[in-house]
């Protein structure tokens, strides 16, 4: 009878054991939605890559300013430098349209200048895990720039991958 | 002390003991328990076994489960019937006349079952525009179906007449699954929670009553002939 007893405690623990398993959490790791990744060539030598300086982005509809570095606190946060840029699309809608601005923190007016850019799309819902849920794919249908003609910087943009499915490939290119 | 147990078991080998062969039928209590205090679940299973032999018994369970899963990204709902078939062997040395059991056996699930997905939500790492992706258009995938096996661990304990307590535990693995286009599986009636590997886990504490059909004398242990009565 004292074996029997046993192996009923041990499992009734065995049960307390499965039942504490840990919650789920979506590993950073994962792919999810994807950012659109725009790499900006110099428009005169069309194969040479080109950095821009200080850029900052802010879409049509929302009021804060794009956030490049959350580590930062103070206003360089918003300042993008380097040659390949990730821009969130927004899922609930087939359109997104960028404000960027380069040289922001130049105080010379003949120096910074800001374009708009409207990318058009299609979404489509996949889904990835428990943990994860869903994650938004895309795919771009066309890409076009309104500005000052005077003081446009990009000169032109190109759709080079409109399969916007992760963050490692490049979709356009943005010619300046 | 010593002597007279000694004399009991002399006893015991001389008269064979009538063992009780039948079927005992029963219910999950936890399934039950559940669908009182649990809004989101709703489910019931009846249990049975047949004796075969002296250690062997035939047995099965069938169900129901409705069970609405809420995950952080996730909410939806599985409805379902399953199946599950198979032996427990007795490795517990009962004393006189006492039906008690330690079980080890296996099971083979079938389940048929449906999946609506309530609402869901899109994943983005680095949330910018105002709104969440959350969709709550609710979508239903029908004619859903999995098999699995299950390594059952079980203890029952005749605590009345005829009345037996019981618990099992279940280690189960998928044979095969159909999961729905674009969505998974994450709850199959029966076969409970999935994980990522085709492994999972269930248990029962059942109640259930035995119905006696008929009486067969046991062999005995000694290698002498019984008396004749």
């Amino acid at each position: 009878m004292k074996k029997f007893v046993n192996i009923s405690i041990a499992l009734v623990l065995a049960v307390c054991f499965f039942g504490c398993e840990k919650d789920d959490i979506c590993a950073g790791t994962t792919p999810t939605t994807p950012r659109l990744i725009i790499d900006f060539y110099d428009f005169a030598n069309q194969s040479a890559v080109k950095n821009v300086t200080n850029l900052t982005a802010i879409a049509e509809g929302v009021s804060d300013t794009l956030v490049f570095n959350n580590e930062l606190s103070d206003s360089t946060r918003y300042y993008f430098s380097g040659n390949s840029l990730a821009l969130p699309l927004n899922v609930n809608d087939t359109v997104t349209k960028y404000r960027l601005k380069i040289n922001s923190q130049s105080s010379n007016p003949l120096v910074f200048n800001e374009d708009l850019i409207t990318i058009n799309y299609r979404t489509q819902q996949l889904y990835v895990s428990r943990a994860c849920g869903y994650k938004t794919i895309f795919r771009l249908s066309t890409i076009t720039e309104q500005g000052n003609v005077e003081d446009q910087w990009i000169r032109s943009l190109l759709i080079e991958n409109p399969n916007v499915e992760n963050e490692n490939d490049v979709h356009v290119k943005i010619f300046f | 002390m010593a002597v007279t147990a000694q004399e009991a078991k002399k006893t015991d080998s001389i008269i064979p003991r009538t063992e009780r062969y039948g079927l005992r039928v029963g219910t999950d209590l936890y399934k039950i328990a559940r669908s009182i205090y649990d809004k989101d679940y709703k489910g019931f299973e009846v249990t049975a076994d047949y004796r075969y032999s002296k250690r062997i018994y035939i047995a099965g369970e069938i169900g129901n489960e409705n069970k609405t899963t809420d995950e952080p990204q996730l909410n939806f709902t599985t409805k379902g019937t399953y199946f599950k078939i198979g032996a427990d062997y007795n490795i517990y040395e009962n004393w006189l006349d006492m039906e008690n059991m330690i079980t080890i056996g296996a099971r083979y699930g079938v389940s048929s079952f449906s999946q609506e997905l309530n609402s869901y939500d899109i994943y983005i790492p680095n949330p910018y525009f105002p709104g969440s992706g959350a969709v709550t258009t609710p979508q239903t995938f029908d004619g859903l179906s999995a098999h699995w096996l299950e390594l059952v661990a079980g203890i029952k304990a005749e605590i009345f007449d005829n009345v037996f307590l019981g618990f099992t535990l279940r280690l189960n693995r998928l044979v095969s699954n159909k999961k729905p286009e674009n969505f998974d599986n994450l709850y199959i009636p029966g076969f409970n929670r999935t994980y990522e590997a085709d492994f999972g886990v269930g248990f029962n504490y059942t109640v259930s009553y035995f119905i006696p059909l008929y009486k067969k004398k046991d062999k005995p242990k000694t290698e002498e002939e019984p008396k004749a009565k």
